[in-house]
């Protein structure tokens, strides 16, 4: 509705703006060939008159033509019926508008230039003038005065007309602003609503103020000059009229609106010009190196203090002494505070080196003075100490890790001897039915503990990172349909119904392939060992802001009343009573590859609702990845 | 007769490797270290070797790796090294298989047949034209029989069809959709996602351990893949 609303209104903004146009361009070009012929009944003029006004006239548009330029002298003969030509002695014609009126008998009248009284006869060569008379009208003397004087008055009109070069400005304006609201529309009937009103959200508020400008000088035209009640009553031309100054108004109001509805957005400035060209500055000047913008501040500030001394104080010896104080002091202090500036550049650079992870980062303390240096040397030994605590840590993590593998090596030998003796108990055939049973027994729980020891290496390493990564671009649903392809068996065996949306484009993502289909072995033995029988369970895959998502959200067996966070601890189970097989360590693991991927696993607990999410970010295909086979060429 | 070296520092899992592999036709020798392997090696005409990695006096790669010079036995590692990285190194050390403890007797039991029928069936057979070739798998092409250690199996079309996809290309990854449209002659779209449950059968009929496949590999995240063996 809005929508509707908007683009009924763009439309009749780019009607009013077409036709301002139009009207413009037709408006100007009549005012310039505007023709007044107000023709009077003139009583009986005596061929003695007409003949004196016949001179008269020659003179008269000579003088003009001298004076006023032809301009004036075609208006004159024009006005009385007559048309003229100039020329010089030599022959070549000057002026005259002959050519748009031929007259059948016209008559020469020969006339000296010298005669017009002008005072510059030497630089002029003599002229001569022709008039060509229609034998139907006659004038006299003081009809060529009159008519003088009508063109002189109307001129003036057309003259403070002429001032006013805003017409062409009215033109351009109403011209860009047909553009505007033209792309304007385009942008919103093509696009959706939001991306037109963003177009105009994009421009700057510059620009849209630029948009009011050929209205309101026109609007303040009108009133301050008082025009616009003269030009209503009086015969004007169509330029004036009401219509353009409504449509004026009217785009003056639209673009006047967004201008104002802009203040209502918190970043509105950030999209002007001035913004834009200060921030761009504000940039350059912190980019520069941190005693230059003291350097520059120190100048600004002495320039700003000179200027202060010269304009308050009286001009004297002693107010130049005063100056030359005060230069000589700031000759010191800024040289000073840039000293000063360079040392905290580079104790700053240090700290942040530091901060960064660059733990053998050293400051150069041989050339420094004796109060930096002891802050220098200290800034070193906290690197130092760092480093050295920092390799500790990895150090132990790194024999805590081996220690696990080792002690699991050590373990599992035995443990085998274990798993197969008891087993081997079992099959042998015996008397005692009880035997058979512990042997059963005993077998079973050895090889949980196999179990537990291989998820117990692997949850260690994953978490300290003992791991190598190596991440290259997937398609994740591949993945996806390679893990439900193994799953799909053991879910129907429990009655687990699969409900897969995949996202119709492939969702590329950096992973290790290897470890991103353990965290999904992980999710989904998980549902396997802890999903309600004949429920259902929802896999999707989807894309938003860049970003990938897997989901699996199944309906667990076990009323869940742990905290989602604490599901992904070691050793956390579903069920409380631990009686199902597992470790614990599933979800902690497949968090911390995920981790180590550089992806994120979030779990969710709604009752007996449970939702794993994986995320990670997107990124550009693998080119050689693309699917593009041609079989039969191949085999 | 099958003789069947078992090389191991514990005596405990000889012990439990001689009750599984419990057989009229093997012959069993025993070693408790790489040296004492190396040196029965050198008296004894063997078919076959089970090996640890660790081991005193001299370690599995060490023994296997004299091994090798000396006769191409075929060589099955039994390591508590679980890692990808450790069965890596010992297959391309030159053992044949590599089995991690604790390990499933069933499937030590499988695999041991599987090397045994592989080196006394294949090493006498000439080569057969329309027949594609990779470690024990066979695959007759005019026949449309697949053979595993000389033994048929049935294969359902599809099966079929996508094995001999692997078999003619292998050390190829190739993804869902690829083999989708190889075998259908049609573009995948959204229905690839049935690949993985052939593949996943195809798998379960020509492995020993479908967990830990030897042949058919997953590519996580890009397809499948033969292994040349």
């Amino acid at each position: 509705m809005l929508k509707k609303l908007f683009h009924w209104i763009l439309y009749l903004l780019l009607c009013f703006c077409i036709f301002t146009a139009v009207v413009e361009t037709c408006s100007i070009t009549l005012l310039v060939s505007v023709e007044e012929p107000a023709e009077e009944e003139k009583p009986e003029v005596t061929q003695e008159e007409f003949d004196k006004a016949k001179y008269y006239l020659g003179c008269r548009l000579l003088y003009l033509y001298f004076t006023e330029g032809a301009d004036i002298a075609d208006k004159i003969t024009v006005d009385l019926g007559v048309r003229y030509e100039i020329y010089r002695y030599s022959g070549s014609k000057v002026a005259g508008n002959m050519e748009t009126y031929r007259y059948s008998n016209g008559m020469g009248l020969h006339y000296s230039r010298s005669m017009a009284g002008r005072d510059y006869v030497d630089e002029m060569e003599d002229h001569y003038i022709k008039l060509y008379l229609n034998p139907n009208v006659s004038f006299r003397s003081s009809d060529v005065d009159s008519a003088y004087q009508r063109i002189m008055k109307t001129s003036a009109v057309q003259s403070t007309e002429e001032q006013y070069p805003e017409d062409y400005l009215y033109l351009a304006g109403s011209l860009l602003l047909g553009g505007l609201l033209l792309v304007l529309l385009l942008k919103t009937t093509h696009g959706s609503w939001p991306e037109g009103s963003f177009l105009l959200k994009m421009l700057p508020p510059e620009v849209l103020l630029a948009c009011l400008i050929p209205g309101s000088i026109r609007v303040w035209q009108c009133f301050i000059h008082d025009r616009l009640f003269a030009y209503l009553s009086e015969k004007t031309p169509l330029e004036n009229s009401l219509f353009w100054l409504i449509g004026l108004v009217m785009t003056d109001t639209f673009f006047g609106v967004h201008f104002l509805s802009r203040f209502h957005e918190p970043d509105w400035y950030k999209r002007s010009i001035l913004y834009r060209i200060f921030h761009g500055l504000w940039d350059l000047f912190f980019q520069l190196k941190l005693s230059f913008r003291v350097l520059l501040c120190g100048l600004f500030l002495t320039a700003l203090e000179l200027l202060g001394v010269i304009f308050l104080l009286p001009t004297g010896k002693r107010t130049l002494i005063f100056m030359a104080l005060l230069c000589l002091e700031k000759l010191v202090t800024i040289p000073a505070a840039m000293y000063y500036a360079a040392y905290f550049r580079r104790f700053h650079q240090a700290a942040r080196e530091i901060s960064s992870g660059n733990l053998t980062y050293q400051l150069d303390t041989s050339h420094m003075p004796k109060r930096f240096r002891a802050l220098s040397t200290d800034m070193n030994s906290i690197g130092d100490a760092l480093s050295v605590a920092v390799a500790e840590s990895v150090k132990s993590e790194h024999l805590k890790t081996e220690l696990i593998t080792n002690v699991s090596h050590d373990i599992k030998t035995p443990l085998t001897s274990i798993i197969n003796f008891s087993d081997l108990i079992a099959r042998e055939p015996s008397e005692n039915k009880k035997i058979t049973e512990y042997a059963e027994h005993l077998h079973r729980q050895s090889t949980r503990l196999k179990k537990l020891i291989e998820d117990l290496v692997e949850a260690s390493k994953a978490s300290t990172g003992n791991i190598e990564v190596h991440r290259e671009p997937c398609d994740v649903q591949v993945l996806l349909g390679q893990c439900l392809g193994e799953y799909e068996d053991l879910l129907a065996e429990k009655s687990i119904e699969l409900v897969v949306k995949k996202s119709s484009e492939p969702l590329w993502i950096l992973a290790d392939t290897k470890l991103l289909w353990r965290v999904f072995d992980n999710l989904m033995n998980n549902v396997y060992k802890y999903g309600m029988e004949h429920s259902r369970m929802y896999i999707q895959s989807e894309s938003t802001d860049n970003t990938a998502r897997v989901s699996f959200k199944n309906i667990s067996k076990y009323a869940m009343d742990i905290p989602a966070e604490e599901l992904m601890e070691r050793f956390v189970r579903g069920d409380l009573s631990r009686h199902t097989e597992g470790s614990g360590l599933g979800l902690s693991i497949a968090k911390s590859l995920m981790e180590l991927q550089g992806g994120e696993l979030s779990i969710a607990v709604e009752a007996d609702l449970f939702r794993a999410t994986l995320s990670f970010e997107q990124t550009k295909p693998a080119p050689d990845m693309l699917p593009a086979v041609c079989w039969e060429d191949e085999i | 007769m099958y003789r069947i070296l078992l090389c191991d520092d514990e005596e405990d899992i000889i012990l439990a490797l001689k009750a599984y592999l419990n057989h009229p036709d093997y012959e069993f020798y025993e070693a408790h270290n790489g040296q004492e392997a190396c040196s029965i090696v050198r008296r004894q005409q063997l078919d076959l070797i089970v090996m640890d990695i660790m081991m005193p006096v001299m370690d599995g790669i060490t023994a296997m790796k004299a091994i090798r010079e000396i006769c191409n036995t075929p060589i099955i590692l039994l390591s508590a090294k679980s890692e990808e990285i450790d069965k890596i190194v010992g297959l391309n050390a030159g053992a044949d298989d590599y089995i991690t403890k604790p390990f499933n007797p069933m499937e030590v039991e499988a695999r041991v047949r599987s090397q045994l029928r592989r080196y006394m069936y294949l090493g006498g057979t000439m080569v057969q034209n329309h027949v594609i070739r990779n470690g024990g798998l066979e695959l007759e092409e005019n026949k449309r029989i697949v053979r595993v250690d000389g033994e048929e199996i049935n294969l359902t079309p599809t099966e079929y069809e996508i094995l001999k996809l692997f078999m003619c290309n292998p050390g190829k990854t190739f993804s869902p959709a690829q083999i989708y449209q190889y075998i259908w002659k049609d573009y995948a779209v959204g229905s690839e996602g049935t690949i993985a449950v052939h593949i996943r059968h195809l798998r379960s009929k020509i492995e020993i351990n479908p967990a830990d496949p030897r042949y058919i590999r997953v590519v996580w995240g890009q397809g499948y893949r033969m292994e040349r063996i």
